[in-house]
């Protein structure tokens, strides 16, 4: 029977391939959890990168169908003043079909509860949108505004806020009105713009009959056209250049429009993807790791099948199925999560899109998602199966011997190549290489720092845990230093998630402490203005009688700048490299005697007073500005206000702290000169309360219902509900790198089950009771947590001081309770994680485990 | 009747040197010895004295440092591990002191592993055979945690048979089990050693067991000693 060598063999490669799937199915079979969990720890990182390229996809695809719609024209040209006649001949000229719109602040009250708020009343004369449409309910709401003079159209929010309904009445300023519908949506406007002020329609006629619109009440104007076919609006726009320039007018076209727009979405999807591909790498980790282990469990296996004859590639095989087969699992069915996540973006950051996203399947962003990161965690999961070709089949005649040990990188050299991915990855998602190579270096930079300070962590450890400590202490510290341990492994994993999560609540944090400190202690946070002269005494009497003092009062002169520095605006605007809004816009100065105890001169000298026949006057500019200008003391300007020219001197420059809520103006001009110039005030107060400021509010828009509120509080409100919307998509990302550290240690332990159940049961029979298993258990779980939970939120911290610090330029306000939270948290759900998995060991009868040599 | 039986193993010589830091410890010396068709050769020897060391080395799962080894008329020395491993598969079996059974196959997948991996259609069935002829037809379809220590290793003999070896490699296969099971699983290998024709190369701290094969070398401190 006994043939010679090379005879006896019969296999094909089609056998072979077989009997190593057959091989691979039967060790499934035994412990099917084992190599399919490992694909598990990827599913929340694959899920978050489907949807997050899903969701790109979509808003690309809704900027394409929307292309148009975004400015609902072909062409808008707005200017901040009142057109004169030189602006109205250039309109004239523009080709096509055109419309006008108006937009200001006014308030909005209910007379019957006397509820109020500031709104921004807008009116359209002519055929916008000339692409797509006014969103109303009812549908023909907008279309017969103007046979309606008296009906307006609200924001859902100011319906619901107020508990309005059409064919309720209402007042704006000093105008009885009648609610015509509800608007929904305006072409190429996020939702989220009406937060502060909500958009309300009025008809033309009657924003023009009604003197809503007084001198000096800033207003936009905005005129939208639509081209005729054979007109490129920006080669159109190209050639007026300079005539738009010098009218001071804005012009934006579609194409601006949407690449400037295309631009922003760029970033958010950047930044989403970061945070995406962080779970992913953390997954992907976490694969390699419950590999390693499982891999580590089948050297037995993988040395009798060697010592059997088995080939290796063969034997290697086998393995590679389950690992295939697991990652594949784990893939597909991130895949379907990140589906369903898909669909939950647009709902939390819809109101900020100007564009209506379709949800709709991307098959290449699936695809795309799915594969890369099969890829990735696949580059992930081979180094702990190359290692096995330094199994040797003299392990079964010998346990424990091993091989001499290859180079690391031997069997390493897919982590460098999943780097390359990453990099590629990046390259084809931005389209450029420097970009690519910055996300690629940092988050390696990153995973670095975690996995050295974590290593530092556990050194300080072993030097700490004195010879002496208590016996279960000592076993606990060595058994984070058993050998192949996954220690410095979960703690970069878990610290990473921690890391990222303390980061963003900390920021948040300080973001949202910025503002309550500003809006806390002696501030003024209601803001009144649109104050007429006359009016102004009243306001003060009333606002006395209701209990409250008004703190500062100041005059607003609306002028317009015609040269600086000797040279013309015009010729300023020809620079590229200069804020051209700053000086088209239209300056709202102040005149005073004394400047406020806050305005602080920081150069030149404050000049109070001057004679109303002085031929140079001298003004006050704030530092900001003259920066960005690059002008100083003793450099000349010439205002037009309202048509008389002023020549003014900068004879001093102040620091304006812009955040604080109170009169700051760029120009401050002496008394003396501008008392007959057409103005009105603006004065701010402080209400303790929400009731207080209601009642005030209540009472000045009775008596005064064209006089404007900015209640402080509300904004406030509105910026913590942006913020909160905005870090729930951040957090939510952050979120999946935590629990995809959680999966991780779960697997971990896991699939060291193994080895920790032979330790148990060694311990067992050597003695030791229940009680100090338990304590050992404990002992290392809380050592683990603690450590991770330490790195990661030491890491947040600083992490965090960095990001508010140099980049927000936020003042450190942050109370101790989240990274305290977090470094507890952290150290409960490792205890859980642990112990659940670890005492289920200890339960188990020993028998089988002693029968089958514990393995 | 075997004096005039081919040589299937033979050993001329062979030195395994192992390097401990600086100094290199010589494990085997010179050790030679052949094996015809059908023989049974017992090693005996103090712990430590490399008995192990010289079966790894006849099985081809490692190389000489000095010496020839040549396993059913090939050399091994100078062939690489996957040749060897060809060897193996084709010519050799095992039987460990710890079993060594994979511990998710069941006893019948076990025991016909060998005969799938030379692709034979009837590895089933003759694992079968074996197992019943080694008193397990009833347990066929028991992973080896079910089994008691004496059953897998009667597994494990099926499994060393099932690929018609022309030498059977046993690390004292009996040292785990108390001396009835072991006494047993010795009848066995003789016998089926003995029906198959097959060479046996047997580690043994029993002296009864080295008695009953054929020969029985000597090795102290990596020698052989007459
Ligand atoms: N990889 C190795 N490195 C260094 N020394 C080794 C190595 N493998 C074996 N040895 C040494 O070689 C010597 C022989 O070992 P071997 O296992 O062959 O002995 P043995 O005769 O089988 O002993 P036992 O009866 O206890 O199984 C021992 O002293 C052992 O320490
Ligand atoms: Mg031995």
């Amino acid at each position: 029977m006994s043939l010679p060598a090379g005879q006896k063999d019969r296999t094909t490669f089609r056998q072979r391939l077989f009997w190593s799937l057959l091989m691979a199915f039967r060790d499934t079979r035994a412990h099917p959890w084992g190599f399919l969990l490992a694909g598990l720890p990827v599913v929340l990182g694959i899920a978050a990168l489907v949807a997050v390229e899903s969701f790109r996809d979509n808003m690309e695809e809704a900027i394409e169908r929307e292309s148009r719609q975004l400015l609902g024209a072909d062409l808008v040209l707005s200017a901040r003043r009142t057109p004169d006649a030189e602006v109205a001949a250039f309109l004239e000229k523009v080709p096509g079909e055109g419309a006008r719109e108006v937009q200001f602040s006014s308030m909005l009250n209910i007379p019957e509860s006397g509820e109020s708020r500031l709104v921004q009343v807008r009116a359209i004369e002519g055929g916008f949108p000339f692409y797509g449409q006014m969103e109303t309910v009812p549908a023909e709401a907008f279309a017969e505004l103007p046979d309606n003079p008296e009906g307006v159209l609200l924001e859902e929010s100011l319906l619901v806020q107020f508990a309005l309904k059409t064919g309720d009445s209402l007042r704006i300023g000093d105008q009885e009105l009648v609610v015509a519908g509800n608007l929904r949506r305006t072409p190429g406007e996020a939702g989220a713009l009406g937060m502060i002020a909500p958009r309300v329609y009025l008809s033309m006629e009657k924003v023009e009959a009604s003197g809503l619109l007084t001198t000096g009440s800033v207003a936009r104007h905005r005129w939208t056209f639509r081209f005729p076919a054979d007109v490129d609006p920006d080669a159109w726009v190209d050639a007026h250049r300079e005539q738009i320039d010098r009218l001071q007018l804005r012009s934006e076209t579609v194409a601006e429009r949407r690449e400037a727009l295309e631009e922003t979405f760029q970033l958010l999807g950047n930044f989403l993807h970061l945070v995406g591909f962080a779970a992913l790498l953390l997954g992907a980790v976490g694969v390699g790791s419950a590999v390693r282990v499982q891999t580590e469990a089948k050297r037995d296996q993988m040395a009798l099948l060697r010592c059997l004859g088995t080939r290796y590639t063969d034997a290697r095989r086998t393995i590679l199925w389950q690992i295939l087969v697991s990652g594949a699992g784990g893939a597909l069915l991130g895949g379907g999560t990140g589906v369903a996540l898909q669909y939950l973006l647009p709902l939390v950051l819809g109101d900020f899109l100007p564009v209506a996203i379709e949800v709709s399947l991307a098959p290449w962003a699936i695809l795309g998602g799915v594969s890369f990161g099969f890829l990735f965690t696949l580059l992930f999961a081979l180094p702990p199966l190359l290692g096995l070709r330094e199994v040797s089949p003299l392990e079964t005649l010998r346990s424990g011997f091993s091989a001499d040990q290859q180079s690391r990188w031997a069997h390493r050299w897919p982590l460098g190549l999943a780097v390359l991915l990453v990099f590629f990855f990046a390259w084809w998602q931005t389209g450029e290489i420097l970009p690519a190579l910055a996300y690629t270096g940092g988050l390696l930079l990153a995973v670095t720092i975690l996995a050295l300070v974590g290593k530092l962590f556990l050194l300080t450890l072993r030097k700490a845990v004195p010879y002496g400590a208590p016996w279960a202490w000592r076993q606990a510290t060595a058994n984070l230093f058993r050998p192949r341990n996954q220690t410095t492994l979960v703690l970069t994993a878990i610290g990473l998630g921690t890391a990222l999560l303390v980061l963003l609540f900390l920021v948040r944090e300080n973001a949202l402490g910025q503002i309550q400190e500003e809006t806390g202690g002696e501030q003024a946070n209601i803001a009144f203005f649109d104050i007429q002269p006359n009016q102004l005494e009243r306001l003060r009497e009333l606002a006395e009688r209701e209990g409250f003092e008004l703190m500062e009062t100041a005059p607003i002169v609306t002028m317009r700048i015609r040269s600086l520095a000797g040279r013309p605006v015009e010729e300023w605007l020809q620079r590229e490299d200069f804020p051209r809004w700053s000086l088209q816009r239209e300056f709202r100065s102040t005149f005073r005697a004394e400047l406020a105890d806050k305005d602080q001169v920081v150069a030149g000298e404050w000049i109070g007073e001057v004679s109303p026949d002085e031929e140079v006057i001298p003004v006050s500019l704030e530092k900001g500005l003259a920066d960005d200008w690059g002008v100083g003391l003793g450099d000349r300007a010439v205002f037009d206000v309202q048509g008389v020219p002023f020549e003014v001197e900068i004879t001093s420059l102040r620091e304006v702290d812009w955040r604080e809520m109170r009169p700051n103006f760029f120009f401050i001009f002496p008394s003396g000169v501008l008392e007959e110039a057409p103005r009105f005030y603006l004065t701010v107060t402080r209400a303790e309360t929400t009731e207080d400021s209601a009642r005030l509010q209540r009472a000045v828009t009775r008596e005064f219902p064209t006089i404007s509120i900015l209640d402080l509080s509300l904004v406030l409100d509105t910026i913590r509900e942006i913020l909160n919307r905005v870090t729930f998509v951040i957090q939510f990302m952050a979120f999946f790198t935590v629990a995809t550290g959680m999966v991780l240690l779960f697997s971990v332990i896991g699939t060291e089950r193994h080895q920790r159940m032979r330790e148990t049961h060694l311990l067992r029979v050597l003695g030791a009771s229940r009680t100090t298993i338990r304590k050992v258990l404990l002992g290392e779980y809380i050592l683990l947590g603690a450590l991770s939970g330490a790195t990661g939120v030491g890491i947040g911290i600083v992490a965090a001081y960095a990001v508010s610090r140099w980049v927000l330029d936020l003042p450190w306000t942050a109370s101790p309770i989240v990274p305290v939270s977090a470094f507890f948290l952290v150290l409960l759900l490792t205890l859980i994680a642990g112990v659940t998995t670890g005492t289920k060991n200890m339960n188990k009868p020993s028998l089988p485990i002693l029968r089958n040599d514990g393995k | 009747m075997t004096t005039d039986s081919p040589i299937i193993l033979e050993a001329r010589e062979v030195s395994r040197r192992y390097q401990q830091g600086r100094r290199s410890l010589t494990v085997l010396n010179k050790v030679s010895l052949s094996l015809r068709r059908g023989e049974s050769l017992a090693i005996v020897g103090p712990s430590g004295s490399g008995k192990t060391t010289l079966l790894g080395l006849c099985a081809g799962l490692d190389l000489p440092d000095e010496g020839e080894i040549s396993f059913a008329g090939q050399a091994l020395t100078g062939r690489s591990e996957e040749e060897r491993a060809t060897i193996r598969r084709e010519q050799a079996g095992f039987i460990f002191q710890s079993f060594h059974l994979l511990p998710t196959l069941t006893a019948l997948e076990n025991a016909a592993v060998p005969a799938e991996l030379l692709g034979w259609s009837d590895a089933r069935e003759r694992a079968k055979n074996l197992l019943r002829q080694v008193g397990l037809e009833e347990r066929l379809q028991h992973y080896p945690s079910q089994l008691s220590g004496g059953e897998q290793q009667r597994v494990a003999v099926a499994r060393a048979l099932v690929n018609s070896p022309s030498v059977l490699f046993a690390d004292e296969p009996t040292g785990n089990l108390d001396t009835q099971t072991g006494e047993t699983i010795a009848d066995l290998l003789f016998s089926l050693n003995e029906s198959a024709g097959t060479a046996l190369i047997l580690i043994t701290h029993d002296e009864r067991l080295a008695g009953r094969a054929d020969r029985v070398l000597y090795l102290r401190n990596g020698e052989v000693q007459e």
